[in-house]
């Protein structure tokens, strides 16, 4: 009896430090802009004198990790996140760590690295069957980024831009920094204007293998997220 | 004594059967020769079971996988034909199409680093994806084949025995795919008897063992009788394929027409040879590797000026190729169609 009373404090009082270790929820968004507003997937935005839609944005958030004066201080247990503009829940990341812990930035990767790759077949949001992975080749699409251009003369030119790569020299997967203050909730925009401005649509409308073209691109995609807010 | 039977007799039952169902869930080893290189797939982390390759070899002879329900793994993959689809040079799936490459033989793929002629899959647990969504191979999205295998009135009670869930996963499915695939395992040639001191050559088997060390064996390397690596053979490029191998995947112009080193394991059943299937028989084979090579910069150095390998070297050669058939292998009736399932 004795016994199982304590058993019973030791898993309680488990249960209690577990949640005060645990309390804290940092929400990292993302959220996708063209022409300054929010991205609405089959819209038509005005952009460089050409009409722009955007029928799919998916991109994997892998690896966050926060640190404090150049130290790592936490790192997210789950491996991947999918962000899915057509689903807003997916674009908001909840990650759960502890309350006494401080940073001054925030760094992640955008897609997902070599040894996750080879990893065989995954679950959750690394499910091959989720269109973010290649089939014919092995490997996961890091950032899938579709739509269509029309431009004055009303000719009609569709993109498709599968980005990734997880063998050398085609590494795409990209390490993203955000100094940001210790906070809860870090948005980041997507700046799809960036992205599109920095591609020549007219001599490229389709990269859909790891390539130099994809490892080029996905720099630019990277490079296309800022932070919004904080608070 | 008998009332006190009757009490316990219900769980004596239950608990044989939890035994049997453990059984029959446990651990299986692969058995292959003590001399061979450790496997690449990592057992200790995935250790095979016998329900997840009840359920894999279901998959595997199953035309469930394809879009028109005709197509399964098997119909290029024949165990009885060392695991490939013979009498076709490049392989044929749904509808009558066609693809670019004669399919593979299936043999000890846990030593097996990349798949496919290419190597363009990395891991045994996604090589099925390539084929199910292949358009030319089983054309079928895998998602759907998942929703055909959730609604079929067998499957979902073997994953739950496989996996203890019933809701049916890729990951599940693909797993036990691979699990029954990495049984595959060839280790009882005459070749092998031979070397573990069970059996003898004959001289003209010997004779051709001595030309293989000497020409064949920096690329199909002992006992797997592959390097594992990708070389370019001196095949010319077939102009209507302009098939360019590794380089398709890797993008470096060193990797132009290379292709993977097959096994040779049971090479008297995978007729015809190369990755297009171009050759019908092993004197072809070796009258290329004497007389045919085509010079290129990629081409394997081994390989340089040709092998130059005589007509009476090269009878004793597939004297000696023949000991790589293992019939313990190939009429294996734990690989074979399950009957009873």
């Amino acid at each position: 009896m004795s016994f199982r009373l304590t058993a019973f404090f030791i898993l309680f009082t488990g249960v209690v430090s577990a949640q005060s270790n645990h309390a804290r929820s940092v929400q990292l968004s993302f959220v996708p802009t063209i022409n300054g507003e929010n991205l609405i997937l089959g819209k038509s935005y005005s952009l460089f004198s050409d009409t722009f839609t955007i029928s799919a944005c998916r991109f994997y958030i892998s690896q966050i990790q926060f640190l404090k004066d150049g130290e790592f201080v936490f790192a997210d247990p789950t491996s991947a996140h999918l962000v899915d503009c057509s689903d807003e829940r997916s674009t908001n990341i909840e990650i759960f760590c502890s309350n006494n812990i401080e940073f001054t930035r925030a760094q992640f990767l955008v897609g997902i690295d070599s040894a996750t790759n080879s990893s065989g077949a995954l679950d959750g949001d690394l499910d091959p069957t989720k269109g973010m992975y290649w089939s014919w080749q092995s490997g996961y699409i890091n950032i899938k980024i579709e739509g269509a251009k029309t431009s004055e003369d009303s000719e009609k030119a569709e993109f498709q831009f599968h980005l990734g790569g997880y063998l050398p020299p085609n590494l795409a997967a990209q390490i993203v920094n955000i100094d940001v203050a210790n906070t809860d909730s870090i948005q980041l925009e997507v700046d799809l204007e960036q992205f599109l401005k920095s591609i020549d649509l007219k001599a490229r409308q389709r990269v859909m293998s790891p390539s130099a073209e994809a490892l080029i691109l996905s720099g630019e995609f990277s490079n296309s997220i800022h932070l919004k807010n904080a608070q | 004594m008998p009332n006190s039977l009757q009490r316990i007799a219900p769980i004596l039952i239950i608990g044989f059967g939890l035994l049997s169902l453990i059984q029959s869930n446990e651990d299986v080893k692969i058995v292959y020769p003590s001399t061979w290189p450790k496997p690449v797939y990592d057992f200790d982390e995935n250790p095979l079971s016998n329900s997840k390759i009840q359920l894999g070899r279901k998959l595997f002879y199953d035309p469930i996988l394809s879009k028109d329900n005709m197509v399964s793994c098997a119909s290029c993959h024949l165990s009885y034909t060392a695991f490939t689809h013979v009498d076709h040079a490049i392989s044929h799936g749904i509808g009558d199409s066609i693809g670019i490459r004669n399919s593979m033989t299936l043999v000890n793929l846990a030593w097996s680093k990349h798949f496919m002629w290419d190597g363009a899959i990395n891991h045994i647990e996604v090589q099925a994806l390539a084929p199910i969504s292949h358009e030319d191979e089983m054309g079928e999205e895998v998602g759907a084949v998942l929703l055909k295998l959730q609604s079929d009135p067998n499957y979902p009670v073997l994953f739950v025995q496989a996996f203890g869930d019933s809701v049916i996963s890729s990951q599940n499915m693909l797993k036990a795919m691979a699990e029954f695939q990495l049984t595959f395992v060839s280790a009882n040639s005459k070749y092998d008897r031979v070397l573990a001191g069970k059996d003898h050559f004959s001289e003209q088997e010997e004779k051709g063992y001595q030309i293989f060390q000497s020409k064949c064996s920096s690329c199909h390397t002992e006992p797997l009788f592959t390097n594992g690596y990708f070389e370019n053979n001196g095949l010319p490029v077939d102009p209507n394929l302009n098939d360019m191998g590794r380089f398709g995947i890797t993008k470096r112009s060193s990797d132009s027409l290379k292709f993977k080193v097959p096994s040779l394991r049971n090479i008297e059943f995978s007729q015809p040879y190369m990755h297009d299937g171009r050759f019908l028989s092993l004197h072809e084979v070796l009258k290329h590797y004497s007389e045919g090579i085509h010079e290129s910069n990629t081409l394997s150095s081994q390989l340089k000026g040709g092998l130059n390998i005589t007509e009476d070297e090269r009878l004793n050669l597939i004297h000696f190729l023949l000991t790589l058939t293992d019939k313990e292998f190939l009429f294996s009736p734990d690989l074979a169609y399950p009957r009873n399932n």
